[in-house]
């Protein structure tokens, strides 16, 4: 038996490969984590809400020392239309003592991450990007960087959405002219601005008291051509983050530029007022896993398992985004699959274990409902047709218009003749996002 | 530190203009795309796509810039060509966010 320089190495410092090394480490693994950014954090970009408590059960009281923006305890879904909004606010006192959802800035928080992971005996290395893993007999022995080999008994793939290794060693994606790639259809690109405002400003605007917080989600059905885009508005402490989730193949037939869509997004009558008088820090754009079941990757093999994003264990249906939760619970079942595999001595089956501990976590589960997104979410009636149908609705029943009243039966028979929508469709669609929430 | 007073859109270029980078010698340039493929594409997604605008027509050719590179994936996905080759840029090199 060969010894290996180390039990595991993870590639990826985010959420996900920081779940897994803590645990990994905590158990007396000999473990080693690299990151492709040289300061810690700074590659990363998400929206974000963490949602859940998930965190707890890898490092103890966690909220009370990590680089948290603000509780969230207020959340707005809704619809934009170029002139009309609807949203639905949903506030509760409750949620001021529940770990329902934390905003969080990601090169500050990944730097917190990573440093714990180094108080809990994770070897932390920095600036190295990996994009090949080393291969002998069938089974995975370790990374290459620059053409030297790092062996380790197992290794973590979580690198994240644009994930090069799961590409190189052909665990995903798809052969398109010569090169392996992720299908557009399975990604959704994020654009990010982040503004800063202070405190007050922000506490004013959104009613709220630091260090509570607002997030806001809306399909953007304003958008021409065609073109499926989701926005998110977050507070943070002292600042705003906001940006758009776009769809690549509506993007693609409706020829729009993306930084444009964000632009459009920011300037929403309904949304500038928010950013008001703020100065933009940052511009930031990554991918988003969206394609359900079919982009998830092969998760695990002889010496691997991949995790988080780069294992497409990401929730994304263009208004809402979870992928921080996912990535922190499939690092953790990573960690107990290969905490296991080492007290069977690394036997080749015992990797496999992976997926059906992610089953019996709901993980798959999860992301297997992301199959019925197309049929609803990503769905150009949704996008494009019900935010003008609501609101045409909402109109013609709220609005004093000087007509004679009309039942609100006529009036959205008459709002959906206009939009050309059958009853059925309605019902239809009603019942599938019924199903869906 | 902030550039401009929002409710107006900022141009592009202003926006990158707040984003930190150390940029890695052209030789080593972390993307590459062989533009002779781009004469024949059927759709130029790439312009459409990359919210850096780091593709751009102009004189009727395809000209890419990798210095502006906030490092997403999406030119190696939009484009279905096979022109275009994506890496990680070396080490220290790349885009830096403060916030993301
Ligand atoms: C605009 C946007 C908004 C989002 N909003 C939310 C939200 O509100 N809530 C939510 O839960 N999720 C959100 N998500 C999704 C969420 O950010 C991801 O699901 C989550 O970050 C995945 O975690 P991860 O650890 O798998 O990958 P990442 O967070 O991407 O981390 C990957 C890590 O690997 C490193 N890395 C990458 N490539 C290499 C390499 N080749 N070698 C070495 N290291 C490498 C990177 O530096 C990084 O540290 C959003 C995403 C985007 C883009
Ligand atoms: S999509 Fe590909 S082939 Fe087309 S212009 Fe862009 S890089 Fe060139
Ligand atoms: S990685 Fe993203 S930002 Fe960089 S060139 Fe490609 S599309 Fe543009």
């Amino acid at each position: 038996m060969y010894s290996a320089d180390f039990d595991v190495i993870v590639v990826g410092g985010g959420p996900a490969g920081v779940s897994a090394a803590i645990p990994l480490a905590k158990s007396g693994m000999n473990v080693l984590l690299v990151d492709r950014a040289e300061q810690k954090g700074t590659k990363s970009v998400s929206g974000g809400v963490l949602w859940g408590n998930d965190l707890e059960k890898i490092i103890l009281d966690w909220n009370k020392e990590a680089p948290i923006e603000r509780k969230i305890i207020a959340k707005r879904i809704g619809m934009l239309t170029e002139t009309d909004q609807f949203t639905m606010d949903y506030r509760t006192k409750q949620w001021e003592n529940m770990n329902v959802g934390y905003s969080v800035l990601r090169v500050k928080f990944d730097s917190w991450l990573l440093k714990k992971a180094e108080e809990s005996g994770v070897f932390v290395i920095n600036g190295s990007p990996i994009e090949k893993l080393a291969w002998n007999n069938g089974r995975v022995t370790g990374i290459i960087e620059s053409g030297e080999v790092t062996t380790a008994n197992s290794v973590i793939v979580a690198d994240g959405a644009n994930s090069r290794i799961v590409l190189n060693e052909k665990f995903g994606g798809v052969n398109i002219k010569g090169k392996t790639e992720y299908p557009i259809e399975n990604m959704a690109l994020g654009i990010k601005e982040v503004y800063k405002l202070d405190e007050k400003t922000i506490n004013d605007r959104f009613n709220i008291t630091y260090p509570y917080g607002v997030a806001s989600e809306y399909l953007l059905g304003f958008l021409k051509n065609g073109v499926m885009g989701g926005g998110f508005l977050y507070t943070n402490k002292e600042s705003i983050s906001l940006g758009v989730v776009i769809n690549l193949p509506s993007l693609k037939k409706g020829k729009l530029y993306s930084y444009d869509i964000i632009e459009d997004y920011k300037t929403h009558p309904f949304i500038a007022p928010l950013i008001e008088g703020g100065s933009l820090v940052e511009y930031s754009a990554h991918l988003i896993p969206e394609g359900g079941p079919t982009g998830v990757p092969k998760l695990a093999g002889n010496g691997y398992l991949v995790v988080g994003d780069a294992a497409s264990l990401c929730y994304s249906n263009g208004v809402v985004i979870q992928g921080m939760n996912y990535a922190i619970r499939s690092g953790m079942v990573a960690a107990e699959t290969l905490i296991n595999a080492k007290k069977n001595n690394w036997v080749d089956k015992s990797f496999q274990e992976y997926i059906y501990r992610l089953k019996e976590n709901h993980l798959l589960e999860d992301i297997e409902m992301l199959s019925h997104v197309d049929r609803f979410s990503w769905n150009e009636r949704l996008h494009h047709t019900y935010p003008y149908l609501i609101t045409d609705i909402l109109n013609n029943f709220i609005g004093e218009h000087g007509n004679p009243k009309k039942h609100i039966r006529t009036i959205v028979k008459e709002a959906r003749k206009k939009q050309g929508i059958s009853n059925l469709t309605l019902m239809r669609d009603m019942l599938s996002w019924g199903w869906r929430l | 530190m902030g550039v401009e007073v929002v409710i107006e859109r900022i141009e592009i270029k202003n926006r990158l203009g707040v984003v930190k980078y150390i940029t890695d010698n052209e030789k080593y340039a972390h993307i590459t795309v062989d533009t002779t493929i781009c004469e024949h594409c059927p759709h130029y997604f790439c312009t459409y796509s990359c919210p850096a605008q780091c593709f751009k027509i102009m004189g009727g050719k395809l000209v890419f810039i990798y210095e502006d590179c906030i490092e997403c994936g999406t030119c190696a996905i939009a484009c279905d060509q096979g022109a275009v080759t994506w890496h990680n840029p070396r080490g220290p090199f790349g885009v830096i966010y403060k916030e993301g």
